[in-house]
């Protein structure tokens, strides 16, 4: 008696569960129908904003910051067990150019390898000098400040110019490098 | 048990294994770590810059700069990844087609084994995430030889999740247990496999995987919410097992106000009843009662809870139940009637915009789960978890920004000519200045010229002249000198014996004495310093002619380079014209059919929730005949399994 009030119940469902799935089914046909080419009108658009976009930040980076004066800074973060990064400011012949304060989605992002242009700006030729001041957390805890300089030769290209923060295992101290890049 | 009973108990079995199956099937896919890429080696600062965006992930700002960087060829250190990235990223984007166009190019070109594999990987993600199963694990198929080590470990687990999506359980047994995982993979591996050994039956086996990964000392919110899924996982397979009791200490272990808490509570309270310990499924399903009855898991609950009553004989307590519940899917129902109406109203849509007032950014980091608390609107968070809305919503987001920031070009693109207008007055101002400075440099002049010095300090230097490196100011008082001893000539001819005259003429030729010395003394550092200069004008001479020519042929760039670069923004000015209108329609249309897809949700569950009305009010009746015959007028209600197993106090306070 059980078993078969059993069956009788799970039809009741089946066809209950059926009736919601040809409503669902009916929506389904009538909305591909209005919404027919929509994702495809979105990836389109998407692509063609992607390339404007590209082409306006060429555009801007020639227009404003030009080869031949070129200079942009760079932060990235190799292993970071010593050190960790709150903040970073940057001179440039004894003036202040840049000050960034890291959130930690970015830190995570330096960590895994990401690379963050910190300033961008324009130079003349010949010796200019550079300095960068790290700030943030050293072994233990500590507070840490530390600063690296450089003195730079500009050319008549770009110049492109890497703070490095790397771990120096052996001392468990971090290590700060100024790199050149052309 | 009357006939209306014997059916509402089957029902709510039947319904509650259906509801479980329903869980059982998303929780019991495999899951996947977040998609990781290791820090390489970077050759190029800029692709780190686009991975620095891309990790954040702002896929809108990396695909433009990797762009821009290709099309500078600042990443030609990075030939092919920098292809692959692309195409990654794309994915991320939700740029399925150029994804996939990219990865077919990409392995149609003569790369690397590694480079395939890769791509190979990304494809194969791309078709599962997509529902394609079997193509997917086509691409996983063509997977040969090497595989960058941070890109192995997804690999494995995307394998035994086709496998299980197909289910292959013994392949994805095979492909996992074998696999000795890095420690950031090793708790998806073990809740794959888990999966897999319950899925292929052997639940011991696959309780002892999940075991490991719902003991997890978790520090972040995902592993949390991964340790809550390993829990109920095995809670829910040990009650599909008819292992109730062993099932309650692991859905204990799921945290109350986690995702799966609504979950965890329903089991736990359906293991006692299953365990016919229905005195303990109320404590569970009473805290389930208390929270919103949008959940399926509530409205399931409420009806678990009458039921326990019933169970327990407190047919009275089970009428109130059963009234309660009927209330509740009501209240409910008619809630979801007008939050669908109010979104079809365009309710939905306005708060969205208002919550994204502000710049192009807003619209990028606006959050998903940061929605609007409007008591319309209050599924929305409900509505999330369904697939269609938030990718529906994800679309939305993603074209409000594009809006925003075609308008924001659009508005700004004129600075950029402000700027030319601006630097073109400047060059008209100076260049006559600059063509008359070029057209009187003389170089072969200049050079005589410092040839001339150069023969003339070499000359001092071989004769030992240091008098000639002399200041102007000691050339000065040399001269003086001279005239003073010329006087004193003079005065020593007319006045031979005057001893005063011979005084004075002593003390001039010590006054001599000391300038020379002095001039000597500096001489070394003045010869020195004299080459310096001689050395650095013959350095600016040297490098002249090849200014001079590039300031010539930037007078002559100048102009074209005006004309290129006004035409460059006029021509991307036309172009944010004509797609601002086309955002705007594919805007318009993606806002309905959000709406459509939020409508079409709720109204489901609301013929769902009409269903259970139904179904409440039905028991409710029977529950009424069962109550009347039980309560004796002025007599306390005592329930069966009370009476024969616990206090009066403990009765009281499980009510």
């Amino acid at each position: 008696m059980y078993k078969k009030l059993m069956l009788f119940i799970t039809c009741i469902l089946l066809t209950y569960v059926c009736c919601v799935t040809a409503d669902i089914g009916e929506l389904n046909a009538r909305e591909a129908k209005d919404f027919q080419g929509l994702d495809d009108d979105i990836q389109v658009l998407k692509e063609e904003v992607l390339e404007l976009n590209r082409d306006l930040y060429i555009l801007e980076e020639e227009l404003l910051y030009p080869s031949s004066t070129q200079v942009a800074v760079y932060v990235s973060v190799d292993v970071g067990d010593f050190f960790d990064l709150d903040s970073v400011q940057v001179t440039l012949n004894e003036k202040v150019v840049a000050n960034y304060l890291y959130t930690e989605r970015e830190v995570e992002a330096l960590l895994r390898g990401g690379v963050h242009q910190i300033y961008i700006g324009n130079l003349p030729s010949g010796e200019h000098e550079l300095v960068a001041y790290f700030v943030g957390k050293g072994p233990k805890g500590r507070d840490f400040k530390r600063g690296a300089n450089r003195i730079i030769d500009k050319g008549l290209g770009a110049k492109y110019l890497e703070l490095k923060i790397t771990d120096r295992t052996p001392k468990h101290q971090p290590d700060f490098v100024v790199k050149e890049w052309e | 048990m009357s006939f209306p009973r014997l059916e509402m108990l089957g029902k709510f079995k039947a319904k509650a294994i259906l509801a479980f199956c329903v869980y059982v099937l998303s929780l019991f896919s495999g899951v996947s770590s977040a998609n990781i890429e290791q820090p390489s080696t970077i050759k190029d600062l800029h692709y780190g810059e686009v991975l620095f965006h891309f990790y954040q992930e702002d896929y809108f700002t990396s695909i433009v700069h990797l762009l821009a960087a290709r099309d500078l060829n600042r990443t030609t250190n990075h030939i092919p990844e920098d292809e692959l990235l692309l195409g990654g990223i794309d994915l991320s984007y939700g740029l399925h087609k150029e994804a996939s166009r990219i990865f077919d190019k990409l392995l149609q070109g003569n790369v690397r084994d590694a480079i395939k594999n890769r791509a190979y990987y990304y494809l194969a993600k791309i078709y599962y995430q997509r529902g394609y199963i079997d193509e997917s694990a086509n691409f996983l198929s063509n997977v040969y030889g090497p595989v960058q080590e941070s890109v192995f470990g997804e690999l494995k687990l995307l394998t035994g999740q086709v496998y299980m999506a197909q289910g292959k359980y013994d392949a994805a047994i095979s492909s996992l247990d074998n696999w000795k995982a890095p420690k950031s993979h090793e708790n998806y591996a073990d809740y794959n496999l888990g999966i897999a050994y319950t899925k292929r039956g052997n639940i011991d086996k696959g309780i002892e995987h999940l075991k490991k990964v719902g003991k997890l000392k978790a520090k972040t919110e995902t592993m949390r919410t991964l340790r809550d899924r390993a829990n109920l996982a095995s809670g829910l397979t040990l009650i599909q097992n008819d292992r109730p009791a062993d099932a309650i200490e692991y859905l204990e272990k799921v945290r109350l106000e986690g995702l799966y808490s609504n979950l965890a509570l329903l089991g736990i309270g359906w293991a006692n009843s299953n365990a016919n310990r229905h005195s303990a499924s109320l404590g569970p399903l009473q805290e389930l009662r208390n929270r919103s009855a949008y959940h399926s898991e509530v409205q399931e609950g409420v009806l678990a809870l009458a039921h326990a009553y019933n169970e327990l004989g407190l047919h009275g307590r089970a009428v109130q139940a059963y009234e309660q519940a009927a209330g509740i899917y009501n209240e409910e129902a008619k809630a979801l009637s007008f939050a669908a109406h109010e979104i079809e109203r365009g309710v939905l849509v306005d708060a969205l915009l208002d919550r994204t007032k502000g710049g192009p950014k807003m619209g990028w980091f606006w959050a998903l789960r940061d929605l609007p608390e409007l008591p319309e609107v209050k599924y929305f968070t409900e509505l999330l978890a369904e697939h269609e809305f938030h990718e529906a919503l994800k679309n939305f987001r993603d074209l409000l920004f594009l809006k925003k920031n075609l308008a924001h070009w659009d508005e700004n693109i004129s600075i950029y000519l402000t700027m030319l207008d601006t630097r073109k007055a400047r060059y008209q101002k100076y260049l006559p200045l600059v063509q008359q400075r070029l057209s009187g440099l003389d170089l072969n002049e200049l050079k005589s010229q410092q040839d001339s010095l150069s023969s003339e300090l070499n000359e001092i230097e071989k004769d030992n002249a240091f008098i000639q490196l002399a200041t102007a100011e000691e050339k000065q008082k040399l001269s003086e000198i001279d005239k003073l001893e010329q006087r004193l000539e003079l005065l020593k001819l007319q006045e031979p014996d005057n001893n005063k005259i011979t005084q004075m003429s002593e003390k001039t030729a010590l006054m001599r004495g000391i300038m020379h010395w002095k001039i000597h003394n500096a001489y070394i550092e003045r010869s020195w310093n004299h080459k310096q200069e001689i050395s650095e004008i013959e350095k600016h001479l040297s490098i002249t002619p090849e200014k001079s020519v590039s300031i010539k042929n930037a007078i002559t760039e100048s102009v074209e380079k005006f004309d290129a670069f006004e035409a460059r923004i006029l021509a991307l000015h036309k172009e944010i014209k004509r797609l601002i209108p086309i955002a705007d329609r594919v805007f318009d249309e993606q806002s309905r059919y959000l709406e459509h897809v939020a409508v079409k949700e709720l109204k489901h569950r609301e013929k769902i929730l009409v269903g259970y009305e139904k179904h409440a009010r039905y028991e409710l009746a029977s529950s009424y005949d069962a109550a009347a015959s039980s309560i004796v007028p002025g007599g306390e209600e005592t329930s069966s399994e009370d009476s024969k197993s616990e206090s009066p106090k403990k009765r009281w306070k499980l009510w």
